[in-house]
């Protein structure tokens, strides 16, 4: 929940994002399909639904330097556990209705850590927390980057995909800064030009 | 000098920044679809004065300010009835085209129609006036082209924005315009035509 909470509020910043629902894994069930993303679209009145998945595995070998295990104090001070934690984080992303996968983005982690036999698992759960906040870092990041090529991908194919406004949304007519920009590069030639003019 | 005093311009910006920060008078004034069709078409022109942050009211009313001083200053006749117009049209546009849009405020659509028709009548004019308003030309051109292609505005916006961008009414603003400058001057060729007609025949006729 708090990776998906993270997630969300990155997102929340976007104008096209009316709402985003934090839905818990229990109310997807195994083999569920569209079927169950359908339940899910109707009881939350979601249209867009980001499937968020996660996989860790860590790995721990001993290293030559855990020869000074048979001095005993060795297996105390001396790090000779070398740990490994891979973690993979998914997410993708569906046009519900559609049963269209939109994008997707994932972000990996990898952790080399040492630890004494006395401390491996302290570090083991160190290094499986870094790895999930490595990895949700990087799934913000090309969830990001996979959104500004999902927009010029509708750009490009404007037949496969129809942008459409919800009903009852308000519209607005505004300018933008480039406008203010235009307007103080146009008053200083002006100036420019005048003063020319004069001399 | 006081017929150089803008007050036009004034006048509209006094009415943007009172509509935006008045409650009541936003409630009355902005563009509501429903409304429009119960019959309060008062709305067709005053939800330009309509702003729905201050970001958006200060882009809009500095730009406006600017070029409608230029206008008033210069002296360009028709420069109210072309607001008049340019609201009107606007607001009918979406109508028919943005049917799910319930509200709209902003004068954008108007500062575009109002530049584009401040650089039609200054290419006529001298240097520097004559190369500012073919770079205006351009620059409102490859605008609301991007605008358009994007569907939004084009630079990142800056403060909150509660609203969809509309790139329509800036089309729409610079078509009345455009349209509105081609009939003028098309109405000035005539009425001089007329007028050397007569000054010949008055001419004829003293011979």
């Amino acid at each position: 929940m708090s990776l998906m909470d993270e997630v969300s509020k990155h997102f929340k910043k976007y104008e096209f994002v009316k709402e985003i629902e934090l839905i818990p894994s229990p109310y997807l069930t195994e083999k569920g399909s569209f079927a169950n993303l359908d339940q899910i679209r109707t009881m939350y009145g979601v249209d867009v639904i980001a499937l968020l998945s996660y996989d860790q595995t860590q790995f721990t070998d001993e290293g030559l330097a855990s020869m000074t295990y048979w001095t005993i104090i060795g297996a105390y001070i001396i790090p000779g556990e070398k740990n490994d934690t891979h973690t993979m984080v998914d997410a993708v992303v569906y046009d519900v209705q559609s049963r269209k996968m939109l994008f997707r983005a994932p972000g990996i982690s990898h952790i080399k850590g040492l630890a004494t036999p006395v401390n491996l698992n302290e570090e083991l759960r160190a290094d499986s927390i870094q790895g999930f906040k490595e990895a949700s870092a990087e799934v913000v990041k090309n969830l990001d980057i996979q959104l500004d090529l999902f927009k010029e991908k509708i750009k490009e194919q404007p037949e496969a995909y129809k942008v459409v406004h919800k009903p009852g949304y308000t519209g607005g007519g505004s300018l933008d800064i480039s406008f203010i920009i235009f307007l103080l590069i146009s008053g200083v030639y002006w100036l420019l030009m005048k003063r020319k003019q004069k001399a | 000098m006081i017929s150089r005093i803008p007050t036009f311009t004034i006048a509209v910006l006094a009415l943007c920044i009172a509509s935006s920060k008045v409650d009541t008078l936003a409630s009355l004034f902005v563009y509501d679809r429903a409304a429009i069709f119960r019959g309060e078409v008062w709305r067709l022109v005053t939800s330009h004065f309509v702003h729905f942050g201050d970001m958006h009211l200060i882009y809009n009313v500095v730009v406006f300010g600017v070029i409608g001083w230029i206008i008033e200053h210069k002296g360009h006749k028709h420069f109210k009835l072309l607001c008049v117009l340019m609201a009107c049209s606007i607001s009918a546009i979406l109508l028919i085209f943005k049917p799910n849009m319930i509200y709209f405020g902003g004068l954008s659509g108007i500062v575009c129609g109002s530049i584009a028709y401040c650089s039609l009548l200054c290419l006529r004019e001298s240097s520097p006036w004559r190369t500012i308003a073919i770079f205006s030309i351009i620059f409102l051109i490859v605008k609301i082209g991007l605008e358009t292609y994007n569907n939004g505005s084009l630079l990142p916006y800056w403060g909150a924005q509660d609203f969809v961008s509309i790139p329509l009414s800036h089309i729409a603003g610079s078509l009345t315009a455009f349209t509105a400058f081609i009939a003028l001057r098309g109405l000035e060729l005539i009425q001089n035509k007329s007028d050397s007609d007569n000054a010949l025949v008055l001419n004829e006729c003293q011979q």
